[in-house]
C-alpha cells in the first residue's frame, strides 16, 4: 500500500492536519488530526510502498513498545488511514 | 465600451463589459463599489475571441441552477478555463481564460446577466487567491464595528440567524448575507462586503476585522461552544469556492487564509432554533456582554 501522494500534511495552530475534501459541491471535508506518532509513521513512509510489518519495525525500533502491540497499533493506524480513503493499494 | 472601474476588497479591478452592453449589468450591485481610481491591480475583458482549451484536464463540474447552466472549471497547465453551457442546448454561453498567477481574465462576450455576474465572481476568486482573499460562502454581522461569519450550508438558516441579530442586538449591522471576502493581512483576518449578496440586496463597500465564526446547524434547543482546530477547519473550508479548492495551487492557497483565520480567532459551532433567544446566546459569548 502507499499514502495516495496528492495528501499532505499541513500545519495548523500546532496541529498536524491531512484535508481530505470531496469532489463535488456539498460533499464533506474530511479533516484527520495526526498525534506525533502518526505523524512520525507519515513522514517516513510517505512516498514509497509500504507493508504492515513496515509499520510495526518504525514503531518497535523509534517507541518503547512490543511487537504484539505494536502489530495492533500498526492495524489500528492502516485501519484509520483506509477509512479515510488516504491510502492507495 | 470603456472600461468600469471597481474597488473590491481593497484591490481596484478594471472591468471591460460586453460591447453590447450599453451599461454596465447589475449596476445596483455594482454602484457602491465603484471608483475612479486610475491604476488597476487586475483586469477582466467580455470582449475577447477565444477558442476552447484542446483537452484540459476537468477539476470541477458544477450546476449553476440560477439560470439552469453547466460549469466547468478546468486547466492545461497554467492556463484555466472556466466555461458556462446551456444546460437544455449545451450551447457556450461563456468562456474565459486565465493563465494562473497573472492579473488579467479573458472572456468571450455574453448577454446573459446572471452569467455574467457570476463569472466576475469566479474571475475575482481565481485573480484574488494569490492576494490572501477568499469568497467565504457565509451570512456576516457587523457589531461594534466587528464582523461576525455565520457559516452553514445552505438551508441551515445563516440568513435567518443574522436577521435575529439585527431584531434582538441593538447596533448589529448586516455585511453580507451570501458570498463576503475574507482577507488575511500581517496575520489579521479583516472581511469585506462585495457586490455578491445572495437574494439580500446588500452591497456594502466596507471591511471590518472578524472576530469569531460561527457554524450554524439546526436543533430543537440553543447551544453554543468553541471549536478545536481540526472542528475549525472543517467548517471554514467546505464554505471556500468549491471548485478553485480542486486546484492544487488554489488549494494551497486558500489553505492558508483558513490557517490564518484560525490561529487569529475563535471558530464556534451554535446548534439553535431560529429565535431571538440564539442571537443573545451567540452575542453573550463572542461579545461577553
Amino acid at each position: 500500500m502507499k499514502i495516495n501522494p496528492k495528501y499532505k500534511v499541513r500545519n495548523v495552530s500546532d496541529e498536524n492536519i491531512v484535508l481530505v475534501q470531496g469532489i463535488n459541491p456539498g460533499d464533506m471535508t474530511k479533516v484527520i488530526a495526526l498525534n506525533d506518532t502518526s505523524l512520525f509513521l507519515w513522514n517516513k513512509l510517505e512516498g514509497r510502498k509500504f507493508d504492515k510489518q513496515d509499520v510495526v519495525q518504525l514503531l518497535t525500533s523509534n517507541y518503547d513498545v512490543d511487537t504484539p502491540q505494536a502489530s495492533r497499533d500498526a492495524e489500528l493506524w492502516i485501519a484509520k488511514l483506509n477509512e479515510n480513503g488516504v491510502l492507495l493499494a | 465600451m470603456t472600461a468600469s472601474q471597481y474597488n473590491i476588497g481593497d484591490r481596484h479591478v478594471s472591468v471591460e463589459w460586453p460591447e453590447e452592453c450599453r451599461f454596465a449589468p447589475f449596476s445596483a450591485a455594482l454602484l457602491p463599489f465603484s471608483s475612479h481610481s486610475a491604476e488597476s491591480d487586475y483586469t477582466i475583458s467580455y470582449n475577447c475571441r477565444l477558442s476552447e482549451l484542446d483537452n484540459p484536464v476537468v477539476l470541477n463540474r458544477f450546476m449553476f441552477s440560477e439560470i439552469g447552466s453547466h460549469c466547468e472549471f478546468s486547466a492545461k497547465g497554467e492556463m484555466l478555463q472556466f466555461t458556462m453551457r446551456d444546460a437544455q442546448s449545451g450551447s457556450l454561453l461563456l468562456c474565459m481564460h486565465h493563465r494562473y498567477g497573472t492579473s488579467s481574465v479573458s472572456s468571450t462576450p455574453c448577454r446573459n446577466v446572471s452569467a455574467l455576474r457570476f463569472s466576475f465572481w469566479f474571475a475575482y476568486a481565481m485573480l484574488t487567491a494569490c492576494d490572501k482573499l477568499t469568497f467565504v460562502h457565509s451570512s456576516v454581522i457587523v457589531y461594534d464595528k466587528r464582523a461576525v461569519m455565520f457559516l452553514g450550508e445552505s438551508g441551515t438558516g445563516k440568513s435567518t440567524h443574522s436577521r435575529l441579530w439585527l431584531s434582538n442586538i441593538e447596533g448589529s449591522r448586516l455585511l453580507n448575507d451570501d458570498s463576503p471576502i475574507l482577507s488575511v493581512s500581517s496575520g489579521i483576518p479583516q472581511v469585506y462586503g462585495s457586490p455578491w449578496s445572495g437574494k439580500t440586496a446588500c452591497y456594502v463597500p466596507l471591511k471590518f476585522p472578524l472576530s469569531a465564526v460561527v457554524r450554524l446547524s439546526q436543533a430543537p434547543y440553543n447551544q453554543i461552544r468553541l471549536l478545536s482546530v481540526p472542528e475549525a477547519l472543517g467548517a471554514l473550508h467546505p464554505s471556500l469556492p468549491p471548485a478553485l479548492v480542486q486546484h492544487d495551487g488554489y488549494a494551497d492557497l486558500m489553505f492558508n487564509i483558513v490557517s490564518d483565520t484560525i490561529s487569529a480567532v475563535p471558530f464556534f459551532r451554535l446548534e439553535c432554533l431560529p429565535n431571538a433567544e440564539a442571537a443573545q446566546l451567540c452575542y453573550h459569548t463572542i461579545f461577553g456582554k
